[in-house]
């Protein structure tokens, strides 16, 4: 059995606009692990979206290869597609008809009864509103009922293209509370967002893309160490004298002020040391995280991407 | 057929498709009422009425004048008004002129009825099948929907499967009792007999021909209707299928309307044998459709006046809409399939 649930190799899609041709992908390598959540992050425009759609069948690939649970698609697509849910770009149901009836007809879609969608509309706490027409409902319920729809498969992999545009901060909260829950009983969640705090809270492996090609990629942990040391930020008296004396002992220290930012330590007690020798005393020492976001503004700045 | 099932209910759960099929029937519902009215004979109420109206012309001093002139002049053999054969009673108003009463004849009957129904029934249904998959581009469910099942060509299939069949039935009852009603009212007031009355065309006459007509041939042109109406239903579904848009593939009907039938015919001048409406009549009506024209000599009075008769058979109409049908569901199909769904 594969470990990787996705994965594309020399993914390729031009599109052709009045502006002309339009690279959306070119060449995108892509693995995604199964179990956990997985983010799928990028720039607007950067191919997230259309990456999804040629997984899922729905868009052409110029070139390239692609395989869901190891299988290639899209060419065998309808033999993997009843382990995978997707919601991709917005919730996308007939406006008319209620929520269940919506979720009764794609049940009905791959033999699944009506007691399942009684299940899911629970699930998703949907219940009590399921016989309201769909256009009734408020933006996040409508997220909630894709996602309820997503669930009439009982999904291996979950797919969720920006999840969390346009609700609010309970509405982000309980989609991040349904995607830690269904990744907690062993679906693979992938989600696509540019809510870069929301996605490092639930994820555990990401992928950074630009421009259609893969930037930096794997477990979160990994992505935030390969973006080079975590640096220390240092208050001293003499800034100016302090920066010297580090920089003279081959360590990178940029001003933040009164502050210095050091990297290329390989412990902070060196620094402490190197100053006090020279008689200047730390104030103030405290590492500086990497985050997931500006992991991400520095492997698109690094390409030019902003 | 699974599919076919799910797309079956939801052609049922839409308002749109109860509101034309309804509005469909109960057109097909009053023109059978008015055929059955016309084919009741006149009332007691009806004839005195009719009586009277006569009797209020008689009454008119022009009538008498032009009696009088009549027969002034073919007192004095004058010919320039009146032929010397000319009968001048009749110049005199009839009971019959007011009671505009013909007796019912069923296949003559049929022959008007189920080509106007299935005419209606068929605009109903390329109405819905554009609205039924116009409605799903336009909410971008299409594209759930092959999240659920990706297999383009069943989902294709399924869906001009379902607006056939949505449209089939419903048809089906219009002309069942279409077929009923007529054959009730020629039963009961005129002739039930299985003759169909058309006429030769010849230079200076029309002749009427009788022809002996089957049962079979009278539910072939029901099955012919309702294959029409289930057709057009589906030319609907395979317009909005390729524009992905129901505006789109109404607005191409519209187009084809004025353009190709409209203007077409005004500079044409007469009907050409490959327009729709010609190919339809020829599939609907009992022993196909003539297209007949006239040479200017007709008019002019100089040269023999031979009328160019083009007859389209029921065979004729039938290979051209479905060859037109099935062109339409391979371009539309291979569409569906190559586009990208957004």
């Amino acid at each position: 059995m594969s470990e990787l649930v996705i994965e594309t190799t020399g993914l390729r899609k031009t599109y052709v606009t009045r502006r002309g041709r339009q690279v959306a992908l070119d060449g995108l390598d892509l693995a995604v692990p199964r179990g956990g959540v997985h983010g799928f992050l990028g720039p607007n425009g950067s191919g997230k979206t259309t990456t999804i759609r040629m997984v899922l069948g729905l868009s052409r690939a110029d070139a390239g290869t692609m395989r869901l649970f190891g299988t290639e698609v899209p060419q065998h697509l309808p033999s993997v597609i009843d382990r995978v849910g997707a919601v991709v770009e917005q919730p996308r149901l007939f406006p008319a008809f209620s929520g269940r009836r919506n979720l009764l007809l794609l049940a009905r879609t791959i033999g699944t009864d009506g007691k399942r969608v009684d299940e899911v509309l629970e699930t998703v706490g949907l219940r009590e509103r399921g016989k309201d027409r769909y256009k009734a409902y408020s933006l996040g319920m409508k997220q909630r009922l894709a996602i309820a729809a997503t669930l009439l498969k009982k999904p291996d992999l979950l797919v969720l293209d920006e999840p969390t545009n346009g609700l609010d901060p309970s509405g982000i909260r309980e989609i991040r509370d349904m995607v830690r829950a269904l990744a907690s009983g062993g679906t693979t969640v992938l989600i696509s967002s540019h809510l870069l705090a929301e996605v490092e809270q639930v994820c555990d492996s990401v992928s950074i893309i630009g421009r259609g090609r893969l930037l930096a990629g794997g477990s979160v942990a990994d992505v935030l160490r390969g973006t080079g040391p975590a640096s220390v930020r240092v208050r001293v008296a003499d800034p100016d004298a302090s920066q010297a004396v580090l920089v003279e002992r081959g360590l990178m220290v940029r001003r933040d002020g009164d502050l210095l930012l050091v990297e290329g330590a390989a412990d902070a007690a060196d620094i402490t040391r190197m100053l006090a020798e020279r008689g200047h005393y730390v104030r103030e020492l405290a590492a500086v995280s990497h985050d997931l976001e500006s992991v991400f503004l520095e492997v698109t700045e690094g390409e030019g991407l902003r | 057929m699974r599919l076919l099932r799910v797309e079956l209910a939801r052609l049922r759960s839409r308002r749109a498709y109860w509101l034309l099929v309804v509005l469909a029937l109960a057109g097909a519902l009053l023109a059978v009422g008015a055929s059955v009215n016309d084919a009741r004979p006149p009332t007691a109420g009806e004839i005195a009425e009719a009586q009277r109206l006569v009797d209020q012309e008689l009454n008119q001093p022009y009538i008498q004048e032009e009696l009088e002139r009549c027969e002034e002049s073919q007192a004095d053999g004058e010919t320039e008004l009146y032929p010397p054969d000319f009968d001048c009673n009749d110049i005199l108003p009839r009971l019959e002129y007011y009671l505009y009463y013909e007796e019912p004849n069923f296949v003559d009957d049929l022959q008007e009825l189920v080509p106007a129904v299935a005419l209606m029934l068929a605009l109903a249904g390329a109405l819905v099948g554009a609205t039924f998959v116009g409605a799903e581009w336009a909410a971008g469910t299409i594209g759930t929907h092959l999240l659920f099942e990706p297999r383009r060509g069943r989902v294709f299939a399924a869906k001009a499967g379902a607006v056939a069949i949505g449209l089939a039935l419903p048809a089906l009852v219009a002309l069942g009792v279409v077929y009923l009603s007529t054959w009730l009212a020629a039963s009961e007031w005129g002739s039930t007999e299985l003759v169909s009355i058309s006429y030769e065309f010849s230079e200076d006459f029309q002749t009427e021909v009788i022809t002996a007509v089957s049962w079979l041939d009278l539910g072939l042109m029901g099955v012919r209707a309702l294959l029409l109406v289930a057709g057009a239903a589906v030319g609907g579904y395979v317009l909005a299928m390729a524009f992905r848009s129901s505006l789109a593939a109404v607005g191409t009907v519209a187009a084809y309307g004025l353009v190709g039938e409209g203007l077409v015919r005004a500079l044409w001048g007469g009907v050409p044998p490959w327009l729709l409406s010609s190919r339809v009549s020829a599939w609907l009506l009992l022993g196909g459709y003539d297209i007949v024209e006239y040479p200017e000599s007709c008019n002019t009075g100089a040269g023999p006046c031979e009328p160019d008769i083009v007859t389209l058979s029921a065979l004729d109409g039938g290979l051209y809409l479905g060859g037109l049908l099935a062109a339409g569901l391979i371009v539309s199909y291979v569409l569906f399939r190559r586009r990208d769904v957004t």
